[in-house]
């Protein structure tokens, strides 16, 4: 039928089909951002890595909690809340000045974030954690370093991850129960207790006084209930009709990958913009900015180390080029397999030396989780495995030493105990 | 708490007959009998399960199935409203993206133009600079030295000699293979932020941020000295910051030391925490 349709109407029908191919091509994309759960092992990791970094740095700090965040601070509640008021920033920290406040706070911030790595009812751990890193941040600004800045934006851009598909507390009980998360009551349940918690503390300390003080709580209702709230409606308190349910998540699977898509771009932005600033700098360029950083006392734990380090011209000269080609490469190296390995293992290996040589050991592990992102998920899981295996072959071993009798026991619980957090694993048998 | 249908959601049988769980909800959209056009699940390229190189493991590294399965059947209606969203979600991420861009970038033409929309999209959260050790690293070490009037019982005012606070510090950062933010941190950002809002001739404040910057300094040097004193009272404090630059790689003599040395501030009772 073609050859005998005149001209007009062959050119339309090419239009046509190539409409119809982009046309189909967007729609599919559409349907794919939607439906599939990009990187799941990778957020997972990410959850697990920041989670951490934030947790140690509580407990490390814990003996000098009161002068950083605390009722010892030099910067008081009021210059804190003087200088977030011109920017508007929050912090729950500042919500009252009671010692008791604080002290709650800090304990929460710890708990948070140790499930929040475990995985327990992710995602409103996740915005607990993030609620948490930015209240510890706004409170000291003064206080943060270039580790700080790179947890904060994480944690907020985690949030919006399902960063708990995968090795975390909510697929071992998803494994065992049979039941997928994401539906019925009782399932975002933490986020009430939370938010519960969260007001009721608030009520009752107001000042230095435990007399309930409704004028605050209202305050503090206004101000926090949106989070919790946008919380529970994701969560779905109760079971949605089938197709809402879908929309709900086809939005949730859209906003996960776009969070990890600004992850990944945040993490090229700030090798970018570190190695463009470099570029600018005559000591990067005539090499010698090796000798300045390891000279500076605020950044050498080690003196005698640094000075070593610095006095070497040739390996100073090697250092600061590698580190601005490796910076502002970066993004582009991405884009080829084997060359974004060697610059992930160049990477980490800076990252070890700027955590030992300079002191810095947050910043560095933040940023070697950002990496993180970029490694292969059947790295990350035959990782795990091996990782996993060894600990638990240890464990094993140890306890069989010391009392010989159970070795041979026939039915040690099943194969999912190799896997410490994971647990019973396969007896539900899915997929 | 668990409904049975929840139960049921839960037996992976009922991944193959979304129909009959659509069927559930015939109120909530118009019969919509296009569904059938809905990709075919492709196992290769679904994410939610990671095929066969986990191994034996598999059920660990297994994301787990969510109450909606990647390759359920959804009808047109539901895929335009998500696609709808998903529209708007990427367009969101690129406009942030595009924002952060302009906000981290070195200062170019375009991030000056757009500096006001730029400020109210990143602050406060997403504030960043990653202009580490650049353009050029620090050249010179400061030390913060301070020095305190007390007054004692008798009325007689004592003026303890300098104190290298900055000193202190570094004793605790030397050695230690995480040294705490109150070390690392606090003197260092704190004198920064005071230079950045003082004039370095009169000491006269720069901007809204002077009398903040000073308070919190004082304060900081009111923190370490307040133990000091049992039946005294700190009157005032003085600072003064020596900075010593770094000699040249090939230097062969030692860099002169630089003295600033500020004014005499009173303690105020708030500064005693």
């Amino acid at each position: 039928m073609t050859s005998a349709e005149p001209q007009p109407r062959v050119a339309a029908s090419a239009y046509r089909r190539m409409e119809d191919a982009v046309g189909g091509w967007l729609v599919n994309a559409l349907d794919t951002v939607s439906t599939r759960t990009f990187a799941v092992h990778q957020a997972a990791l990410l959850r697990i890595g920041y989670g951490l970094v934030f947790l140690v740095g509580l407990i490390r700090e814990y003996f000098n909690r009161r002068e950083i965040w605390g009722d010892q601070s030099a910067w008081s509640p009021d210059m804190a809340r003087e200088l977030l008021d011109g920017i508007g920033g929050v912090s729950l920290l500042l919500e009252s000045n009671s010692r008791l406040w604080f002290e709650g706070i800090y304990i929460a911030a710890i708990v948070i974030s140790a499930l929040f790595v475990l995985g327990w009812h992710t995602r409103a751990m996740s915005i607990l954690f993030a609620i948490m890193v930015v209240s510890f941040n706004s409170r000291s600004i003064l206080m943060t370093d270039g580790g700080d800045t790179v947890l904060l934006l994480m944690s907020i851009y985690l949030a919006f991850t399902a960063c708990g598909r995968v090795w975390s507390l909510d697929a071992r009980r998803a494994r065992r129960t049979g039941i997928r998360p994401g539906t019925g009551p009782g399932h975002e349940v933490g986020v009430l207790v939370a938010l519960i918690a969260m007001v009721t503390l608030g009520t009752t300390c107001r000042g230095d006084s435990w007399s309930p003080d409704p004028e605050f709580s209202f305050a503090f209702v206004c101000r926090w209930i949106w989070i919790p709230g946008i919380a529970v409606a994701f969560g779905a308190l109760w079971r949605l009709p089938r197709q809402v349910e879908q929309v709900r998540a086809g939005l949730v699977t859209v906003v996960h990958n776009c969070a990890l898509f600004v992850i990944a771009a945040e993490v090229c932005f700030i090798y970018g913009a570190a190695g463009l600033y470099k570029v600018q700098g005559s000591y990067w360029q005539d090499g010698t900015a090796m000798h300045y950083v390891l000279n500076l006392e605020y950044f050498a734990p080690w003196p005698g180390l640094s000075h070593m380090l610095g006095e070497n011209a040739e390996m100073g000269v090697l250092l600061a080029y590698l580190t601005v080609f490796v910076q502002v490469g970066f993004v582009f190296m991405l884009f080829a397999k084997r060359v974004k390995y060697v610059a992930i293992v160049i990477l980490l290996g800076m990252h070890f030396g700027i955590a030992i040589m300079l002191g810095l050991p947050a910043f560095s592990a933040s940023m070697s989780v950002g990496d993180a992102l970029f490694l292969p998920t059947a790295f990350l899981i035959w990782t795990r495995t091996r990782v996993v295996t060894r600990l638990t072959a240890r464990l094993r071993r140890g306890p069989a030493a010391a009392k010989p009798a159970p070795a041979g026991g026939a039915e040690p619980p099943a194969p999912g105990t190799s896997d410490g957090l994971e647990g019973v694993a396969s007896a539900s048998g899915r997929v | 708490m668990q409904s049975p249908d929840d139960a049921a959601a839960g037996q992976p049988a009922d991944r193959s007959k979304p129909g009959s769980e659509a069927g559930a909800t015939v109120g909530a959209s118009t019969a919509d009998t296009t569904a059938d056009r809905a990709p075919a699940p492709d196992p290769d390229r679904s994410s939610a399960r990671i095929p066969a190189q986990a191994g034996e493991r598999a059920p660990v590294d297994t994301p787990i199935d969510t109450a909606v399965p990647a390759d359920e059947r959804r009808s047109t209606a539901v895929r335009s409203i998500s696609a709808l969203f998903a529209v708007v979600a990427i367009l969101v991420t690129l406009v942030h993206v595009f924002f952060v861009f302009l906000h981290v970038a070195p200062g170019n033409a375009v991030s000056g133009d757009y500096r006001k929309q730029t400020g109210t999209w990143i602050y406060p959260y997403f504030e960043q600079n990653w202009a580490l050790f650049a353009p050029n690293p620090m050249s010179e070490n400061f030390r913060l030295q301070a020095q305190s009037r007390m007054r004692n019982a008798d009325g007689t005012v004592v003026e303890s000699g300098w104190s290298d606070l900055t000193g202190d510090d570094l004793d605790h950062i030397r050695g230690n293979l995480y040294p705490s933010k109150a070390d690392q941190n606090m003197i260092r950002r704190a004198w920064s932020s005071y230079t950045d809002a003082h004039d370095a001739k009169d000491e006269s404040a720069i901007g809204t941020r002077g009398p903040l910057t000073q308070r919190y300094l004082r304060r900081i040097v009111v923190h370490r000295f307040q133990d000091a004193g049992a039946n005294r009272t700190l009157e005032s404090v003085r600072i003064r910051v020596a900075t010593k630059p770094i000699g040249k790689p090939d230097a062969k003599t030692e860099p002169e030391t630089s003295y600033r040395t500020l004014g005499w501030w009173e303690t105020k009772p708030d500064d005693f925490r």
